[in-house]
């Protein structure tokens, strides 16, 4: 399993002309390996731009992107350098030139090998992406993401069928084609064909965006099943706090650029933290847990959930019985 | 009960393949009526029919079988003329998902004038019209702004000012909260009440049950078919009755009644998150448990 952190990130778009916007100040963020990490914040926060970066696909105009331990935007030129200095070339620039090609020939491959590696290591599911939908059957669709990776037929089948079956689409839909399925059965079928490539990380942008609640539901628990049972590392945006308080292990706050705070669901969605000034919510349950707090009745464990707050009433009223 | 506004008789819908053939039924023998100044919420499962509704409500689709009346003009499938349609979407106004997809100008005011200045107005009139508009949604400071350089949910607002400005005696609102984010659903909410209270109907297709607890009376679809009709009260009385729709409850109504399950009698209905911290203090300290 590889992790991913980030070393004082910034990111400007449309650096040096007159709509310069900054999107990333000075980000620092080290993402633990195996755990459900969900990001948060308002509208232009950030967060679509840290996914950007994380799965390889955006330069940061400063900082590092490190993955694995290796610096995932490092230029041919700079890699090139740094081997010559590791086999001791120093002295003039003359010297250092006669080897350079060399080095930058070898770094560059090395680059672009990495860079193909990395498109199956780290999975991206964009926002919506039903509408990346494209092939004759599903089965197909979830098939062409295994099948670029070199594998054969067979095998890209066989992770098909076990991701679509991971995100609950039924065997007799595979033959279908994936125009005809609902809305929340193509949102599935685009996100078993990123399972299919089995990355061990697995970054997300709202996806259970528009979804009805049982739509919401599969999804989610398909996201945390494949945590589980690979290990993988998850991270996803959403706007829901009520199921980022349920799916995840941790939560990164984001506002305005900066990250704000990272920390566990209850962390994050404490009372000390005044999530509303962040155009943010708390889950309701939370909301209904805090103002029976103010009101006296001493409720402990999980608030964040509906099950956690049931647990935690129903332990008050057995506490009162006992008494 | 004030005037209809929209009547549908057994209204029958299925889409057409690419063979001209009709497809499975979207919608089944539909009847109800949105009156005057109503605020009505529409859920469903995906999938369910609540978009197709929503359409033939603004005369993008006309009903396959049965009868549609907007504002006393009766539509069925015969062909309609452009004056009929333009009439009926002038009374009944739509919002979509994306607000990205309604505005058509590069600055906010021109954008709300783009639907009166179709409608022939004078200067003056449209002048009127736009800015009282951006007022109902609160966006009369961002009049010069450029539309693309606003949040979600201002952008959403200025969507909804658009449509204002055309006058409407209904607004539709089809997922105009799923891609905003927290602070710009509320904006949205606070506008629909809004409003509402000046009168206007509202309908409002949602997949987030604690918005549609805020209307005064909610329809749940399922496949084609409304199965309930009621005020939010009724309709989630029965957690188990609405996952059955492939929906939820919202999480007091979801906690109480899973408190009720474990034989802990709280009273009432707990839809909202302030009733239900009511009910249950109510219980807890009337010591009836003790």
């Amino acid at each position: 399993m590889k992790t991913l952190s980030l070393e004082n990130v910034s990111y400007v778009y449309g650096k040096g002309t007159p709509f310069e916007k900054e999107a990333l100040h000075g980000v620092k963020l080290s993402l633990p390996q195996g755990k459900i990490i969900g990001v948060i914040g308002h509208t232009g926060s950030g967060k679509s731009t840290l996914l950007e970066m994380l799965c390889g696909l955006l330069p940061p105009t400063e900082g590092r992107v490190l993955f694995d331990g290796a610096d995932m935007y490092l230029s041919p030129k700079d890699a090139a350098l740094e081997d010559m200095k590791k086999d001791g070339y120093s002295g003039s620039p003359f010297i250092l030139s006669l080897f350079y090609h060399k080095y930058w020939k070898k770094a560059y491959a090395l680059r672009l090998e990495e860079k193909q590696a990395r498109r199956f290591q780290i999975g991206l599911v964009m926002q919506y992406p039903e509408y990346q939908l494209f092939d004759e059957t599903v089965l197909s669709d979830i098939c062409y993401g295994p099948k670029n990776m070199g594998l054969s037929e067979e095998e890209a089948q066989k992770r098909a069928k076990s991701a679509a079956a991971l995100v609950g689409l039924r065997p007799e839909l595979l033959q279908k084609s994936p125009f005809d399925l609902s809305g929340g059965e193509k949102r599935r079928v685009a996100i078993a064909g990123v399972l299919a490539m089995e990355p061990d990380v697995l970054v997300l942008d709202e996806p259970a965006a528009g979804l009805d609640p049982q739509g919401r539901k599969n999804i989610f628990d398909a996201i945390a099943t494949y945590n589980q049972t690979t290990g993988a590392t998850v991270i996803l945006v959403s706007h829901s706090m009520e199921d980022l308080a349920k799916y995840c292990h941790q939560v990164v706050l984001m506002h305005d650029g900066t990250v704000v705070k990272t920390g566990s669901v209850e962390e994050i969605f404490s009372s000390s933290l005044n999530l509303q000034s962040y155009g943010l919510d708390k889950p309701q349950i939370t909301y209904i847990a805090e103002q029976l707090i103010k009101a006296g009745i001493p409720l402990l464990g999980d608030l964040f959930t509906v099950e956690g707050v049931e647990k935690a009433l129903l332990d008050y009223i057995k506490g009162g019985e006992n008494k | 009960m004030n005037k209809e506004l929209i009547t549908l008789r057994h209204v029958m819908f299925s889409y057409e393949n690419d063979e001209g053939a009709h497809t499975e039924a979207a919608l089944k023998d539909i009847s109800f009526s949105v009156h005057e100044g109503e605020y009505i919420a529409i859920i469903g499962h995906n999938g369910s029919g609540k978009s197709t509704l929503a359409k033939l409500m603004n005369l993008i689709l006309q009903p396959t079988e049965g009868e549609l009346v907007i504002d006393g003009i009766s539509i069925t499938n015969a062909p309609l003329s452009d004056d009929t349609i333009l009439q009926v979407r002038r009374k009944v106004g739509m919002v979509f998902q994306n607000p990205d997809n309604q505005l058509v100008a590069t600055i906010v005011e021109e954008d709300v004038a783009f639907g009166p200045e179709n409608l022939g107005l004078t200067s003056e009139e449209i002048a009127l019209r736009v800015k009282s508009s951006l007022e109902m949604v609160g966006m009369t400071d961002y009049a010069g702004h450029a539309p693309h350089k606003l949040s979600g949910g201002q952008k959403q607002r200025v969507a909804i000012a658009g449509v204002l400005a055309m006058r409407p005696a209904c607004i539709i609102f089809d997922e105009s909260t799923a891609m905003l984010d927290p602070q710009g659903r509320k904006d949205i909410l606070a506008t629909m009440k809004r409003l509402h209270q000046e009168g206007m109907a509202i309908v409002h297709i949602t997949h987030h049950m604690s918005e549609a607890i805020e209307a005064e009376r909610i329809l749940v679809v399922d496949d084609g078919v409304l199965v309930d009709d009621g005020t939010p009260e009724d309709v989630f009385r029965s957690p188990a009755r609405i996952c059955n729709f492939g929906l939820e409850v919202p999480q007091g109504a979801d906690l109480v009644a899973r408190l009720r399950q474990k034989g802990v009698k709280i009273e009432g209905d707990c839809l909202r998150a302030d009733d239900c911290v009511r009910e249950i203090l109510a219980f807890l300290k009337g010591g009836t448990f003790r």
